[in-house]
């Protein structure tokens, strides 16, 4: 592909002139547009040019200038990265392979391609092993739904309650989400523990009423966190989250839970999550595209990570 | 690597925006891209593959090493430090990150330019291709056209949007 930009004004292998401001000014728009123009290639080379001139605020303001715009009118969200800026960095990290075949040998690279055509012509291969070939990487993984649960200390240090096997009743608790099924638009996340024998529902936040809506992303953060000292105390953590196609409200899920505990008695503490999921469901009437998770864990007394050496 | 590029992308600018501790993340998107990159470089390097003993929690691995790689930048590295910059938003000032580049007229049209596309097609390549980052393959499979003309539409698209800039004056 021929280059339609003009290439920098100062010479670069020499190092010995400073290209004035006007100039960097010209390269940082030119690269820009190169940049996002999918049409055009991006090398390791304009990288680095790029990466230099990004490093002063006039230029970098450019570079933004031209991001915002690029993101705005390929999806409407200047916060997230675009496929073709994702792609760039991914060119960048990981090249592609592509056979690069010198000018002067191209002559002979097509008369090859030519005469293994011809002999791939006269000696096709049987039917079945055109079938059998690729059928494997054909399958597409289960688009992943489920609710990351962290927990967050005073001096704001995180870690993951799952894998720490408890949260500290003097943390917080904070949530993301990964969705990757679009028609699941909503989410209601609520806490069961035990509480004068049976268990009680504790939404995240007192004032949230129902289900908060959700998008298609991985590892969103949810935009609350909760301190776990105002409503939990030191015991089982069951938490429950509810990814569905509507919204429910907070009367529609204590309802249910009510319900499950009348169900379920003493057994919905320690029952598989798969019953209380069962029976979560019927209760609220979810659908059987609506996803429901529960994980457990455990509200402890003592801090669960260890104070930073100093 | 590119699986695990895009699977693990979403974290990786979560820590790089969002920060952690006492740092409250890079809030200017080309920074903070450079930031999300440099990650990537670091855990991709041999060093830091070795590092990882495959049977750990990965997402732990990679949060942990995306924080080491923004301290490293914050002090080595003389524009990402947290000096006060006169040109960036002060904490107390409203995070319009789309009005500090650009003005809100300049926002709408380019929200206009969506809607500028008539053809169906070019609006699909537009959803899939540019902002979903599908592959030429998996999308030309999935619209039922070859590939040469998959390419025609996206610079076809590429150019429209172009010729969109250069009619408003975008940057």
């Amino acid at each position: 592909m021929t280059h339609p930009l003009p290439e920098p004004r100062w010479p670069r292998w020499l190092g010995l002139f400073r290209p004035s401001p006007q100039a960097k000014v010209e390269r940082a728009r030119a690269l820009a547009r190169r940049y996002f123009d999918a049409r055009l290639t991006w090398t390791a080379a304009h990288e680095d040019e790029a990466r230099a001139l990004r490093a002063e605020p006039t230029t970098r303001a450019i570079w933004g200038r031209a991001l915002i715009a690029h993101r705005v009118m390929v999806h409407g969200d200047a916060t997230r990265a675009t496929g073709l800026e994702t792609r760039r960095r991914l060119d960048l990290l990981v090249p592609r392979r592509t056979a690069q075949v010198p000018r002067f040998l191209a002559p002979l690279a097509i008369a090859a391609a030519t005469l293994l055509l011809a002999l791939v012509g006269t000696t096709a291969p049987p039917e079945e092993d055109l079938r059998a070939r690729g059928m494997g990487s054909l399958a597409l993984p289960e688009p992943q739904v489920g609710l990351g649960v962290g927990g967050i200390t005073e001096d704001d240090r995180e870690y993951e309650i799952l894998a720490a096997e408890g949260v500290s009743i003097a943390d917080w608790l904070r949530f993301s989400y990964t969705n990757e099924r679009a028609d699941l638009t909503h989410l209601f996340v609520f806490g069961l523990q035990p509480d004068d024998g049976g268990l009680r529902p504790i939404a995240p936040l007192p004032e949230e009423h129902q289900s908060v809506a959700i998008h298609v992303a991985r590892f969103a953060p949810l935009p609350f966190e909760t301190r776990v000292a105002t409503r939990h105390q030191p015991g089982r953590l069951r938490l429950v989250a509810l990814f569905t196609t509507r919204a429910l409200t907070l009367d529609e899920v204590s309802a249910a839970v009510t319900a499950v505990e009348l169900e379920l008695g003493s057994r919905l503490a320690t029952t598989l999550p798969s019953i209380l999921e069962a029976t979560l469901r019927a209760r609220l009437a979810l659908t059987a595209s609506d996803v429901v998770q529960v994980l457990d864990s455990e509200v402890v007394a003592n801090p669960v990570l260890r104070e930073e050496p100093r | 690597m590119e699986a695990v590029y895009r699977h693990y992308l979403p974290l990786v600018e979560l820590v790089a925006g969002r920060g952690f501790g006492g740092f409250g993340g890079f809030y200017d998107p080309v920074l903070r891209d450079d930031a999300v990159q440099a990650i990537f470089v670091t855990a991709f390097e041999e060093k830091a593959r070795l590092a990882y003993d495959g049977i750990g929690d990965y997402t732990r691995f990679l949060r942990g090493l995306a924080q080491n790689v923004c301290r490293q930048l914050l002090d080595k590295d003389r524009r990402f430090a947290r000096v006060p910059d006169p040109e960036a938003v002060t904490p107390d000032e409203p995070l319009d990150l789309e009005a500090r580049y650009l003005a809100d007229e300049a926002l709408d049209l380019c929200r206009r330019f969506r809607d500028g596309l008539t053809d169906p097609f070019e609006r699909e390549v537009l959803d899939r291709y540019f902002a979903h980052g599908d592959s030429e393959e998996a999308l030309a499979e999935a619209l039922g056209v070859t590939r040469y003309r998959l390419r025609k539409v996206i610079a076809q698209v590429g150019k429209k949007m172009a010729r969109f800039q250069k009619e408003y004056g975008l940057p």
